[in-house]
């Protein structure tokens, strides 16, 4: 296997909600909802991993803790085998980058894309005032934008072309990482198809490091050669994508593929087994999934299941009744 | 053949905007019968929303309808009164929109909600009215329906409140659903049980489905028939199954070699250069021409009317030669 680049280990997010003075003074515990809740893993060099959960199980909250717009409750993130601290350093900054869901939200409107570019190539001193024009050019035209776009506004583009500013953004500093949240959901499927293949392409050119969060599961599929499979906080399954999709092993992600509706002629929509996502609690007991698990056993309750290898491959489910 | 129960004659919509006129919709005939599933996807823009509020009357201030008619049973809607008109409506199709929180009230209890139309409408009694919501939300699949009448909307997931907007829009009886990207805002397991939902209901009550959205799959697992919308106007109509397995406009074809499917891994998607027109600006010829692969001069100067071809109708002038090469290839 290549170069790992990122690792995790342990790592976890948990908000801590506002207090009244009244329950403070009460010593009462505030709320903790630990979004991310000990997170073990590894991104390796020119690997796409696909990250899939319903949401509010901690995907975004993952992606964001690793860029570092959260800074991380405990545990430990290395980047290169160089641990991050609290603070990070420019390099580490800019080697992790993200590309946002809106493309409406994430692009200032009154800054034109020239400006926006050049702000961030001159910052990080990445090339020299005299040639920062030609950069720009460079970078408009890797994303598969017109030359013209420089002088324009966000508000001038359609969606899909404003997530490819998007994506010549996180470019632009060269980043080791680049981290996709939501990257084609809000658009229309013939311009996801597009942007898709967009990443593939520099994937391939560039060879980028990229990890991919959604919950559209086919684009997951097209996209991705390892796949992470989260539940309220946890990693469930993770594993190549071919494996984990031809022969998933834990009983959320059996769930999860069923779910997802067929393009294949002739398909049709089979049974849906109730429940849904329950609360986030400050402490569960058990194994997280027990309540929806159709195969739960009575040691499930109490058993809070690791994250272990099943056949000596690199295929990892966090189910007891697997191994 | 019986008269449709729902049928749409040659519709045209304008929406008044301030970059000028937008001819929305240009031109559309629909039948669903009795019991039907019916499909309707396009991407955004197109007009699939707007067709179901021009049948319903619920079309923006600033947009109406120029011409066309429609009947439910055979009566003309335009030939009723308002009061009428909206009386036959609230009877015979209910609605489930997108944004379930949006479209719930958020000061009243879901329970009032879900009677309102059997009181109100209906003439029940109070006490009926509630009996029926309770009977209505078990219907729909909601734990401890009793309990929940009191509750409020933002005291439900997003699951269960799709679920009390799902019990209002049947609340009247209705003949026919018409559901406005029912299942794009929830999660794949929740949108799978939405979707088994209102299936159970067309084979129990016989209802029939609109469905408007734009995810393809959806439509192939739980359609019959499906309509690809482009540019206002419907390109192509099949059977799903035919449909999906071989599409006889070009739009049709892109629009699902595009869509990534989850049993099968592709090299490269489809995808679909350009984009679609602007409605505001009058144009000639196919609004497909200037991103279709099969184009030519014909295309570029005539606008195509649907035809049938096969077992579909298609609005391309080179749907048979498409569909020969197609066969070609494969042989």
């Amino acid at each position: 296997m290549s170069e790992v680049i990122l690792s995790a280990t342990g790592l976890s997010k948990h908000f801590v909600g506002r207090q009244s003075l009244v329950s403070k003074l009460r010593g009462k515990e505030p709320l903790t909802i630990p979004a991310v809740d000990g997170v073990d893993f590894e991104i390796h060099a020119g690997e796409t991993i696909g990250l899939v959960g319903e949401s509010g199980c901690g995907k975004s909250t993952l992606g964001r803790t690793l860029v570092g717009l959260y800074p991380a409750t405990a545990g430990e993130l290395s980047l290169y085998g160089e641990s991050i601290g609290q603070e990070r350093t420019l390099e580490q900054r800019r080697s992790v980058q993200m590309i946002f869901q809106d493309p409406f939200a994430s692009l200032n409107p009154r800054m034109s894309v020239g400006d926006m570019l050049k702000e961030i190539l001159l910052f990080h001193k990445l090339v020299s005032k005299e040639k920062v024009d030609e950069r720009c050019k460079e970078l408009l035209s890797l994303v598969g934008l017109p030359l013209s776009a420089l002088q324009s506004f966000p508000r001038q583009f359609s969606g899909g072309q404003r997530q490819r500013i998007g994506i010549a953004r996180a470019l632009a500093l060269e980043p080791k990482i680049l981290i996709a949240d939501e990257a084609v959901s809000a658009l229309d499927v013939s311009v996801q198809a597009s942007i898709v293949n967009l990443l593939v392409d520099l994937k391939r050119d560039l060879g980028l490091t990229m990890l991919f969060i959604s919950h559209n599961i086919a684009v997951i599929r097209q996209i991705s050669d390892q796949i992470v499979v989260m539940y309220l906080g946890r990693i469930v399954e993770t594993g190549p994508t071919e494996q984990v999709f031809a022969d998933p092993q834990h009983p959320y992600t059996k769930l999860l593929l069923s779910s997802v509706p067929k393009m294949t002629p002739g398909s049709k929509l089979g049974e849906a087994p109730d429940g849904e996502l329950p609360k986030m609690q400050a402490h569960f007991q058990g194994c997280r999934f027990q309540s929806r698990c159709p195969i739960a056993v009575e040691s499930c309750l109490t058993l809070d299941p690791e994250l272990l290898q099943i056949r000596g491959s690199h295929h990892r489910v966090a189910c007891q009744l697997v191994h | 053949m019986s008269t449709p129960f729902l049928s749409v004659r040659n519709l045209h919509v304008d929406i008044e905007t301030n970059r000028g006129l937008l001819k929305a919709i240009r031109g559309i005939s629909l039948d669903v019968n009795e019991g039907q599933s019916i499909g309707i996807v396009g991407e955004s823009g197109s007009g699939k929303s707007i067709t179901l509020k021009a049948i319903l009357g619920l079309l923006p201030k600033n947009a109406r309808i120029t011409s066309g008619d429609i009947f439910i049973e055979g009566q003309s809607l335009f030939e009723l009164s308002e009061k009428a008109r909206r009386q036959l409506l609230a009877e015979k199709i209910g609605i489930v929109f997108q944004d379930a929180i949006a479209a719930l009230n958020p000061v009243l209890t879901v329970g009032t909600q879900i009677a309102e139309i059997p009181h109100r409408r209906m003439g029940w009694s109070k006490e009926k009215s509630r009996d029926r919501a309770v009977e209505l939300m078990t219907l729909v699949g909601i734990p401890e329906a009793e309990k929940r009448l009191k509750v409020y909307p933002h005291q439900l997931s997003g699951g269960l409140r799709q679920r009390v907007a799902i019990a209002i829009a049947l609340s009247g009886n209705p003949r026919l659903i018409f559901c406005d990207e029912p299942t794009t805002a929830l999660d794949v397991t929740i949108q799978a049980q939405v979707l088994r939902l209102l299936l159970d209901l067309r084979y129990k009550e016989n209802t029939g489905i609109v469905f408007v959205t734009h995810d393809l799959a959806v439509v192939n697992e739980i359609c019959q028939e499906v309509n690809v919308m482009y540019a206002g106007r419907f390109v192509e109509r099949g059977n799903v199954q035919d449909t999906f397995q071989d599409p006889t406009h070009p739009y049709a074809y892109s629009l699902l070699k595009s869509a990534p499917d989850m049993d099968h891994q592709v090299e490269r998607l489809f995808s679909i250069s350009g984009e679609a027109p602007d409605l505001t600006k009058a144009f000639v010829g196919c609004p497909f021409a200037p991103r279709c692969f099969a184009v030519s001069d014909l295309c570029r100067s005539t606008e195509p009317d649907l035809l049938p071809i096969r077992t579909s109708l298609s609005a391309c002038h080179h749907s048979q030669n498409y569909l020969d090469k197609l066969s070609e290839a494969k042989a």
